[in-house]
C-alpha cells in the first residue's frame, strides 16, 4: 500500500492515483513520479518489487543509472516520510511541492483532460482476450469524444466488471463498487491484462 | 417497430428469413434468463440485471453516471449483451444470432412502456446488442 501525503496531510487522490499506477504497471507514468519514489519504494518494499514491475533485466540497468527515471520533479526533500504500513510520499513547503507534484499532476491531469478513448478506433464492442465459452475482455468505443469508452472483465458466469482507469481496478459498471479480491487477482493475469493493453491500443490511449 | 438496416444488416436480415426454420438448443436455465431477463429502473434509467437488484441512494447514483458521461451512456454500457452467452451450443451462425436477437427485443420491449432504441453490430461473427 502507498499513501500520498502532501504537507503532512493524506492526499486520497494522489494516492489512488499512485496505487492506480502500479495496478496497472502502468511503467512510464511511475518512472514520471521520478527515481528516488522508486528507489523509496523499492527500499521500503524490497526491490524485488521493482523487478516485479520492470522486469529484472530493466530494472537492474535502471537503478544502476538513477538519472534512467525521469528526475527533476521529485526533489530529495520532497520524498522523506516512511510510515509502518509503507511509502508515504511527502511535501514540505510550496516550492517543493510544486516540483515535486509536476509530473504527478502532468500525469494526472494529462489523463484527465481529455476523454478516454476520444482518439480511438469507434467499435461497440470488441473482444481483445478470450478464454473458453464466455470468459473475456471487450473494450467498449461506441461515441469516441462524446463518451468515456470502457473496458470490461466478463465473467463465464455472464457478470461484467469494469476496468476503472482512475483506480486500475475492476468495478461493478453499476454501482462502481469494487469487484471482490477473486476478480482483483485477474489483474495478476498477464494474459488478461495483454487483453487491456489491446483494448488501450485500439481505443488510442 | 422501425427498423434501419445499412447494407451489411440487410444482407444478414435477408439471408436470416431462410433460417427461420432451424432448430438452437438453449438450456432451460438460459432460455429463461434471456427472455424473463430482469430489469431494474434506477432514477429512470432502464438497466438489465445480473442477477440481483442494486440499491443506489442520488448522491451514489451521480457518481456512477460519472463514469459514462450521462444516463444514455450508462444504460447502454450496462445493457449490452451477446445473443451467445445465453447459447449452450456457441457454433451459432450470424443469421441465427439476429433472429434470436430480434425475438429478445420485441420481447423485451413488450416490458418497457418507453419507447426504446436497440442497436445491433456484430464483432467478427458475434452479434452484440
Amino acid at each position: 500500500m502507498i499513501g500520498v501525503f502532501v504537507n503532512g496531510k493524506f492526499d486520497p487522490e494522489q494516492t489512488r492515483y499512485a496505487q492506480g499506477l502500479i495496478q496497472r504497471r502502468d511503467i512510464e507514468n511511475l518512472r514520471g513520479l521520478g527515481s528516488r519514489f522508486l528507489e523509496q519504494w523499492a527500499n521500503n518494499n524490497g526491490k524485488a518489487i521493482l523487478n516485479e514491475l520492470f522486469g529484472e533485466r530493466q530494472v537492474n540497468l535502471e537503478l544502476a543509472d538513477a538519472g534512467g527515471y525521469a528526475t527533476g520533479s521529485a526533489s530529495a526533500a520532497a520524498i522523506p516520510a516512511i510510515n509502518a504500513g509503507g511509502l508515504a510520499l511527502a511535501g514540505h513547503g510550496a516550492g517543493v511541492l510544486k516540483s515535486a507534484w509536476e509530473s504527478l499532476s502532468d500525469g494526472y491531469s494529462g489523463k484527465k483532460s481529455h476523454m478516454f478513448g476520444e482518439n480511438g478506433t469507434q467499435t461497440t464492442s470488441k473482444t481483445t482476450w478470450k478464454n473458453g465459452k464466455t470468459e473475456r475482455i471487450d473494450d467498449e468505443n461506441p461515441s469516441p469524444g462524446k463518451r468515456p469508452e470502457e473496458i470490461h472483465y466478463h465473467e463465464p458466469n455472464n457478470k461484467k466488471w469494469r476496468f476503472d482507469i482512475d483506480s486500475g481496478i475492476f468495478v461493478d459498471p453499476k454501482t462502481k463498487i469494487p469487484a471482490p479480491p477473486k476478480i482483483k487477482k485477474k489483474l495478476k493475469d498477464k494474459n488478461i491484462l495483454t487483453g487491456i493493453r489491446k483494448g488501450l491500443d485500439v481505443l488510442g490511449e | 417497430m422501425i427498423e434501419v438496416l445499412n447494407a451489411k444488416m440487410q444482407i444478414i436480415d435477408k439471408k436470416a428469413k431462410l433460417y427461420m426454420n432451424n432448430t438452437i438448443t438453449f438450456s432451460l436455465k438460459n432460455l429463461d434468463k434471456l427472455f424473463n431477463i430482469k430489469i431494474q429502473n434506477i432514477f429512470d434509467c432502464i438497466l438489465i440485471m445480473d442477477d440481483e437488484e442494486i440499491d443506489l441512494n442520488e448522491n451514489q447514483f451521480f457518481e456512477v453516471i460519472k463514469m459514462y458521461g450521462d444516463k444514455t451512456g450508462y444504460e447502454a454500457s450496462n445493457n449490452e449483451l451477446r445473443i451467445i452467452d445465453y447459447i449452450d451450443n456457441k457454433e451459432v451462425s450470424k443469421e441465427n444470432q439476429y433472429l434470436i436477437g430480434k425475438s429478445f427485443i420485441i420481447n423485451l420491449s413488450t416490458r418497457i412502456s418507453k419507447r426504446v432504441a436497440f442497436y445491433f453490430s456484430f464483432d467478427d461473427d458475434i452479434l452484440i446488442i
